[in-house]
């Protein structure tokens, strides 16, 4: 798919380059500050669990686009032992459930959308997007400039 | 100086010297470390200042002031992100601690309603007493516009109650007329509370001969059926809404516990008229 980003996670250096892919990504689907930090402290905190928890792992963005919207996926999949219960390490379902907050369940609350699919033994995915809606005046350009490019 | 400021300040430094994500990374780690000290937003902010300040007093470098700012501000934000992280966990968790006081307010609201239920029993007409009570409870502890409790039995005629704004023609003329016959047996194949969003209600729910209705914009449907001991199908309950918002998750497990110990007490209220003829 055009725009779409492979990278494999492996190290500390691997980190850096995927924050960085990560908010070069978001800038340029027009989120503002301070979306592409949040993006890209997200992206941090799962490939962060890659390197110290797994060891290794793969992570792909994409720019996502529908009618009002602009989108930024994360897919972050290795192939670790798995996780055996995926509610608790979200930190879902009860206000004591403890830990600082930071790792999976700090992923899952700086984006507007956040699935985990886990197979003890196989590994893990972790989707995760954040939009930003396209303001009006984006959109009539949008439309000008297809007006333009195709006047029939 | 505490070694968390010192330690701000270097990797500050490196970052204005040479600005990229591998140098702007040190104030993400940075943050998440000050996140494990248990230090506050407060003490990063302080670490900050001075580091900005050290900067500013240096004069062994001409200065772009503008630059500066806004290299300092990227770095600040970067750091600070561990810490929106850590409050929006808070938020959820303070969100979660309401609901939980919500759910055992709830409860105790049912066991009021088991206990006024129990009274019923006493009435002449304590099937239809008790149909009310559930229908208003139901409406009482889910925002619906209305709530319709209907029972079916083999013995019994079958019966309904409802609970509507009463002042309000359109919610009156539906409670009245409106057949249940297709939505029932949606509701009897699933032991599950069913929802149904407004394409569906329109497609399976008549309201005859009802001009008063046709402004009633039915956006969203919750029912379930009411089940006896042995597992045999006795009626249904169904909430009804106008409202954008519709039922939630919570709502379905609401309604299930409802119709739980509305089925339990239609059961006793039926075994009770027996014995009593």
């Amino acid at each position: 798919m055009e725009g779409e980003i492979h990278l494999s996670v492996e190290t500390d250096a691997d980190l850096v380059v995927a924050r960085a892919e990560g908010r070069a990504l978001a800038q340029r689907l027009g989120f503002r500050p301070p979306d592409p930090t949040l993006i890209a402290t997200a992206i941090s905190e799962l490939a962060r669990n890659l390197v110290v928890h797994v060891g290794h792992g793969e992570i792909i963005m994409r720019p996502l686009v529908d009618d009002r919207r602009y989108g930024v996926l994360v897919i972050v999949r290795d192939e670790g032992e798995g996780i055996p219960d995926v509610d608790a390490a979200l930190g879902l379902g009860h206000a004591s459930r403890g830990g600082l907050g930071l790792g999976l369940p700090g992923a899952r609350r700086l984006m507007d959308e956040f699935e985990v699919e886990s197979e003890l033994g196989k590994g893990t995915t972790v989707t995760m997007r954040k939009w930003r809606v396209r303001d009006e005046l984006e959109l009539l350009r949008e439309k000008r400039e297809r007006r333009r490019s195709d006047p029939a | 100086m505490r070694l968390f400021d010192a330690e701000y300040l270097d990797a500050f430094h490196d970052f204005l010297r040479d600005p990229r994500e591998a140098t702007l990374r040190a104030a993400y780690e940075l943050g998440r470390d000050a996140v494990r000290r248990e230090l506050t937003v407060l003490d990063l902010a302080l670490a900050h200042h001075d580091a900005l300040a050290s900067e500013l007093r240096r004069e062994d470098k001409p200065r772009d002031d503008e630059q500066l700012v806004r290299a300092a501000g990227a770095f600040f934000l970067e750091s600070i992100a561990s810490f929106d992280m850590v409050q929006r966990g808070f938020r959820e968790a303070s969100d979660a601690a309401l609901l939980e006081r919500r759910h055992a307010h709830v409860l105790r609201q049912l066991s009021d309603f088991l206990a006024d239920a129990s009274l019923a029993l006493d009435a002449s007409d304590s099937l239809a007493e008790m149909l009310r009570l559930v229908a208003e409870q139901a409406r009482e502890l889910i925002p619906a516009d209305c709530c319709l409790v209907a029972t079916r039995g083999d013995q019994e005629a079958p019966f309904r109650a409802a609970s509507y704004p009463e002042d309000d023609l359109r919610w009156v003329t539906f409670a009245r007329w409106v057949d249940l016959s297709q939505v029932d047996p949606l509701i009897r194949s699933s032991d599950r509370p069913t929802r149904s969003d407004a394409a569906e209600i329109a497609k399976h729910v008549r309201v005859p001969g009802s001009g008063p209705t046709k402004d009633l914009v039915l956006r969203d449907w919750l029912a379930t059926r009411l089940t006896a001991l042995n597992g045999r199908a006795i009626g249904s309950i169904h909430l009804v809404t106008e409202r954008e918002a519709g039922f939630t998750g919570l709502h379905e497990a609401m309604l299930r516990h409802l119709a739980q110990m509305g089925a339990a007490a239609i059961e006793r209220s039926r075994l009770y008229s027996r014995t009593a003829r």
